[in-house]
């Protein structure tokens, strides 16, 4: 009776993380005027509509545009990051640490008011570029974490083994290290493209009326109408993506990578 | 020696100048202007006065609204807090217990309320909260309630939602710590005659603490800064801090009160910590003075709520 205690728990607790999800995804399919779950009947008419809205297919293609170049660009910042904190030791360590990783322990609507009122002021506010600027700060911590812990999980005696063998500084990482820590880059690329993607507050700070992601237009649209199929079925179009990144990502990552430190 | 150092310096240099001057304009100014401007004198947008006051923090401190959002936000967040330690702990324990496609496809799992935006989740919960939905059904059906309960708009619901996002955070935190402990210990203890439970207090329970700590800080100072869960599940009479910020800033205009009220949350939040930091080490230390009276089993939840306090 004990032993099964624990995975009765766990089955219970796995079903709680997963029930608002399928919700709103089997809640799309209804084929009533308003959504309940469960639904009545199925049918894809929410999903054929939104495809004929243009506010939401400019929210969605705005929202994958931002993901894909913030998440780019994190990375691309996140790895030479990781690389100088983890092979060198100097007193300023600790103070890039911080400036690179305090966004992600910040108030969100700390940090939106502080873009908006800055890149405001630098003359690029209500632009995509602002969107995007203050989505690489976000997502920045999460790939320089995940390069972390790639660059720690790799103990460099097979670079050191290049050089010796003649190789340049370069080539060595090039060849034998990049690869070895593939994996991090990937997995820090799909953490930031989702919490760009998934992100709200900042989005709610920096967007315009013309210039809208995926998470506002539905927040928007909560507030106005939160019975509205339609809504769940752009929800639910948001789920599959960021479902489709995180199986990706964690093929990329296993957890016990994940927990050593 | 000497050329080494200015070598292996100018390549750490040339690693993170770009980053850290791209982070130090759009990510470090942006802050320091915010909190720059939380200290000139609000009034509405055209504060370009340049002496430095406190006014704004005054006011905000002596308005009973601002007072009674704030003290609701420390206390949610508390509730939360406690409750995912609760709720995450044992899942901590069965998710190193597992090894392979399981464990991956639970980590997928863990991962998705954090990763999904929490404006869907929540609109998830909405649908399965409200009135008509599957939770009232549920609990109607089994006889339980007679009329559905009014779920959605009451700060349970909130702390719900709140669970939901964070406890993946307690999770990974505690299992972390969980990872690291010397099996070797545990059949120690059981070797020595230890029941299966008293081994658990004596010996894991113990050792995660530091997990249980970071994950409770996570999950703490994640839930003071909500945004989307307490306005969507809590209504208007629920507000949190976080919603006072962008009120003033984007249906006001007040940016000055804004960006007080921004600096308040923050400060409120670090002070929370300290303070819970402080306490737990009075309390281990304290412990560590009469260790010897106290009895076993008794010991375990007394921890645990003297870290979440």
């Amino acid at each position: 009776m004990r032993k099964y205690l624990l995975p009765v728990y766990a089955v219970a607790f796995f079903t709680f993380l997963l029930a608002p999800v399928l919700a709103l995804t089997i809640g799309s399919l209804t084929e009533a005027n308003y959504v309940s779950f469960p639904p009545e009947g199925l049918s894809l008419r929410w999903y054929m509509k939104i495809f004929a809205e243009q506010e939401s297919m400019y929210a969605l293609i705005m929202s994958l545009g931002v993901a894909t170049a913030a998440a780019t660009v994190a990375t691309a910042m996140a790895l030479p990051t990781a690389l100088a904190l983890h092979r060198y030791r100097t007193p300023l360590n600790k103070v890039v640490y911080l400036l690179v990783m305090t966004p992600a322990m910040l108030p969100a609507v700390f940090l939106g008011l502080a873009f908006l009122l800055f890149y405001s002021a630098l003359g690029f506010g209500g632009t995509p570029l602002s969107l995007v600027a203050g989505h690489i700060m976000i997502a920045t911590p999460f790939a320089v974490s995940m390069n972390m812990v790639g660059l720690a999980s790799n103990d460099g005696a097979l670079e050191r083994a290049a050089r010796s063998l003649g190789a340049s500084p370069i080539m060595a990482f090039r060849k034998i290290t990049v690869p070895s820590i593939s994996w991090s880059l990937f997995a820090g690329w799909g953490f930031a493209f989702m919490i760009s993607f998934g992100s709200l507050e900042v989005s709610l700070f920096l967007s315009t009326s013309t210039m809208v992601t995926l998470p506002v237009q539905i927040y928007t649209g909560l507030e106005w109408s939160p019975l509205d199929p339609s809504l769940t079925a752009v929800s639910s179009g948001l789920v599959i993506v960021t479902l489709t990144v995180l199986i990706l990502t964690a093929r990329f990552v296993k957890i016990d990578r994940f927990l050593q430190r | 020696m000497g050329r080494l150092l200015g070598r292996s310096a100018s390549s750490w240099l040339s690693l993170i100048a770009v980053p850290t001057l791209i982070f130090g304009l759009l990510y470090a100014v942006p802050i320091g202007n915010l909190v720059n401007l939380s200290f000139t004198p609000g009034d509405g947008a055209a504060a370009t006065g340049s002496a430095y006051t406190l006014s704004t923090y005054v006011d905000l401190l002596s308005d009973e609204f601002v007072r009674e959002v704030f003290l609701r936000t420390i206390r949610i967040s508390l509730i939360t807090t406690i409750a995912a330690a609760i709720v995450g702990y044992p899942i901590s324990v069965y998710i190193l217990s597992v090894v392979g496609w399981r464990q991956t496809a639970m980590f997928i799992l863990l991962l998705l309320p954090l990763m999904t935006s929490v404006t869907v989740t929540t609109y998830g919960w909405l649908i399965l909260l409200g009135h008509g939905g599957a939770v009232n059904n549920l609990l109607m059906n089994l006889g339980l309630i007679d009329a559905p309960l009014r779920i959605i708009k009451t700060e349970w619901a909130i702390v719900v939602g709140l669970v939901y996002t964070l406890s993946a955070f307690m999770v990974i935190s505690i299992a972390a710590s969980l990872q690291s402990i010397d099996q070797n210990h545990v059949r120690a203890a059981r070797s020595l005659g230890a029941s299966p439970a008293k081994a658990f207090w004596r010996i894991v329970f113990p050792q995660s603490l530091p997990g249980l700590r970071t994950g409770c800080l996570l999950v703490f100072s994640l839930s003071m800064s909500s945004y989307a869960t307490p306005i969507i599940l809590g209504g208007q009479t629920n507000k949190f801090a976080s919603l006072l910020v962008y009120q003033q800033a984007i249906n006001l205009l007040n940016w000055p009160k804004a960006a007080s009220l921004a600096v308040l949350l923050l400060l409120t939040t670090t002070g929370c910590l300290v303070l819970a930091s402080g306490f737990s080490r009075v309390w281990a230390s304290a412990r560590r003075l009469n260790a010897t009276d106290v009895p076993i089993g008794s010991s375990g939840p007394a921890q645990a709520s003297s870290v979440v306090s």
